[in-house]
């Protein structure tokens, strides 16, 4: 991690009504640094965006530190929030299609943003719409911003939310799963283009998806979160080369091709991500963990091997010599 | 929007026409006429024969039906055999009643409906919520008569603030908004409380779409994101629900108007039911109809002026 830090996460916990659904996960990331977080659905990766935003739906709460600009955003109200909220942290949703208002024009859409947070007359936050839908790389702009969220496809709609979140310029940005809902074709370029703006604004990123490429095609550090906690973390690179954690062993073997099972066909983790609340004791993994023993009943320690920042929360890693855990057993 | 508006005017034009058609075969099915209603079963096949050369109910069909058509175009109601008055001004006389005892009653209906439905939905898991769902509840179940009997028993027979019942006309603008008042409390109060729940679901539901949670992440308040993105979202449902209340309503309010003496629409279709007083029937279906017709056209148009999507497949 390096320069300034943008935001600091410290033993953030999610609590759906009585049951931890995030279980005390603690990250950084540097201004400018882009952070991937991986993990299957169910895992709290939503529910910890949502935290850092404070828009977490009714009867889950969060508690633990969330630091951006030496302010603990966890303890602001609501009102405070909402100067923050668009403004220092923004987020970036997955459905496109549902998420901008029908009724509404996309212009209005984009500079009402910049007229609650900058005080922007209407005509001048409607000329900086127009600019900022031209940044996100909307054909005719200036058409554009007159048009309704049906009038365009799901790419452009997604290029939309990315302009109202980029409008005010802020510290964060939280993206989640922005390209799932999109054709792999149009993907490639969301992406692209979300690195490009956030490189150029300075802003730092925290892209969470459960697709490890799209990771590893922009961030530079990657957490996986499995279970409400995060089960590793370090530098891309190094952590989708060589998993120490056999989760994330499983989940890299699950998508690259060579990593096949015998038959020809992607290999699979056994079973399945328990239910909120029904995961094991100890180590959330051990129920589906090749490497299981008596030892993983108790919870194992996010630690780095000496001389290495990649952190694995894991009694048996895996060690960078040694075939992956899972997987790879028939190959 | 303008071609959407010449074309929902022309589909509105072709409904008159098919249900002038449809009121006029419909009744002119029904057995038993009205030369025998009026002679009675004693009567000789001569006596009846010279009533219906009289009432014009002889001769063919398409000719009375075109007779009877083209008087509509040009507002002649024709002359009721029976009573022997206008047809078209009594409707008139009686839509006089129904009409503005229906805004007014849909006018409170909405100062009620709109602002608690609102709180209700906001307030949706506080006891304030629960509270006015809870009285919404009680507003449908209190049946209409027994309200007008209560307000009646209390304003009129204990305060004689108001009258009991009855209507001079609107020749008497004070003694006519005196007379509605009751009645139009009754209709606000029960037609209200269904509103509400409409209006309240609807917030509820919209409030829980993904373009809140992005108005929210962009910083918009819960009351700014409601007033701001919810409500004109949450309107669309609730136009359709009013439209409907306002075509039931047209004779709906016949229990209002038999509880507090009015001569308004549904009373007299009751009445001339009764009567086989078929021309007036006739008339007043077919004023209903329109009536519907053009509540349902309005509807539309606002709905198209409300939903962009809307227009675009236009």
């Amino acid at each position: 991690m390096s320069g300034v830090s943008g935001l600091v996460v410290e033993d953030l916990v999610v609590k759906v009504h009585d049951i931890q659904a995030v279980k005390g996960v603690s990250f950084e990331i540097g201004r400018g640094r882009r952070m991937g977080l991986i993990g299957e659905s169910g895992c709290g990766k939503s529910l910890t965006a949502l935290a850092l935003m404070g828009l977490l739906p009714h009867g889950v709460t969060a508690s633990g530190r969330v630091l951006l600009n030496g302010r603990n955003l966890l303890d602001l109200s609501d009102k405070e929030m909402c100067a923050v909220r668009g403004n220092d942290i923004a987020m970036v949703f997955q459905e496109p299609m549902t998420a901008l208002n029908p009724l509404m024009r996309v212009g209005n859409q984009v500079a009402e943003s910049l007229r609650l947070h900058k005080g922007m007359s209407r005509a001048a936050a409607s000329a900086r719409a127009v600019e900022l839908l031209e940044r996100v790389q909307l054909p005719e702009p200036d058409r554009t911003a007159r048009k309704y969220p049906h009038q365009l496809s799901g790419g452009q709609r997604q290029r939309v939310v990315l302009a109202i979140a980029l409008a005010c310029d802020p510290a964060v940005l939280v993206a989640d799963e922005p390209t799932t809902a999109l054709d792999v074709t149009v993907q490639a370029e969301m992406l692209r283009l979300m690195d490009t703006l956030v490189r150029e604004e300075g802003a730092s990123l925290l892209l969470i998806t459960h697709d490890l490429p799209v990771v590893a095609s922009i961030c530079e550090e990657l957490l996986v979160m499995y279970g409400g906690s995060i089960v590793e973390h370090g530098d891309v690179a190094t952590v989708f080369d060589s998993p120490r954690h056999p989760y994330t062993a499983g989940l890299r073997a699950s998508t690259v091709l060579e990593s096949t099972d015998g038959s020809g066909r992607l290999s699979t983790i056994p079973g399945r991500v328990p239910s909120l609340g029904s995961f094991p004791t100890g180590c959330v993994y051990r129920n589906r963990c090749p490497r299981a023993d008596d030892v993983c009943g108790t919870v194992p320690l996010l630690t780095a091997p000496p001389g290495s920042n990649q952190r694995a929360a894991c009694h048996h890693p895996i060690e960078s010599d040694q075939p992956l855990g899972s997987g790879k057993a028939s190959a | 929007m303008v071609i959407y508006f010449v074309r929902r005017l022309a589909i509105l034009a072709v409904s008159l026409f098919a249900a002038s058609i449809l009121v006029f075969t419909m009744l002119a099915l029904l057995p038993g006429d009205q030369a025998q209603a009026m002679l009675g079963v004693n009567a000789t096949p001569e006596a009846l024969e010279a009533l219906r050369e009289q009432f014009g109910t002889n001769r063919p069909f398409t000719e009375r039906y075109l007779d009877w058509a083209g008087g509509l175009i040009r507002g002649d109601f024709g002359i009721s055999p029976l009573s022997g008055v206008s047809v078209g001004s009594e409707i008139a006389d009686k839509l006089g009643v129904t009409v503005p005892l229906i805004l007014a009653g849909m006018t409170l209906a909405l100062l009620i409906a709109v602002p608690l439905g609102i709180l209700a939905a906001v307030k949706s898991r506080t006891a304030i919520g629960t509270a006015l769902s809870a009285l919404s509840q009680v507003g449908i179940a209190v049946p209409s008569f027994w309200l007008g009997i209560l307000l009646i028993t209390v304003f009129a027979v204990k305060l004689q603030w108001l009258p009991a019942g009855g209507f001079t006309g609107w020749d008497d603008v004070g003694g006519a908004v005196q007379a509605l008042l009751m009645p139009a409390l009754v209709l606000g109060v029960a037609q209200g409380a269904i509103l509400m729940r409409y209006v309240r679901s609807a917030v509820v539901e919209v409030m829980q779409e993904d373009f809140i949670q992005t108005a929210r992440a962009k910083g918009l308040s819960r009351s700014q994101a409601l007033t701001r993105h919810a409500l004109r979202n949450a309107a669309i449902p609730v136009i359709t629900v009013l439209g409907l209340q306002l075509a039931t309503l047209l004779i709906g309010t016949v229990v209002i108007e038999n509880v507090f003496g009015l001569p308004g629409l549904g009373r007299m279709l009751l009445q001339d039911v009764g009567n086989r007083d078929l021309l007036k029937v006739q008339g007043t279906v077919m004023v209903l109809t329109a009536a519907v017709l053009l509540i349902n056209f309005v509807v539309d148009v606002v709905y198209h002026a409300v939903d962009p999507r809307l227009r675009s497949k236009a």
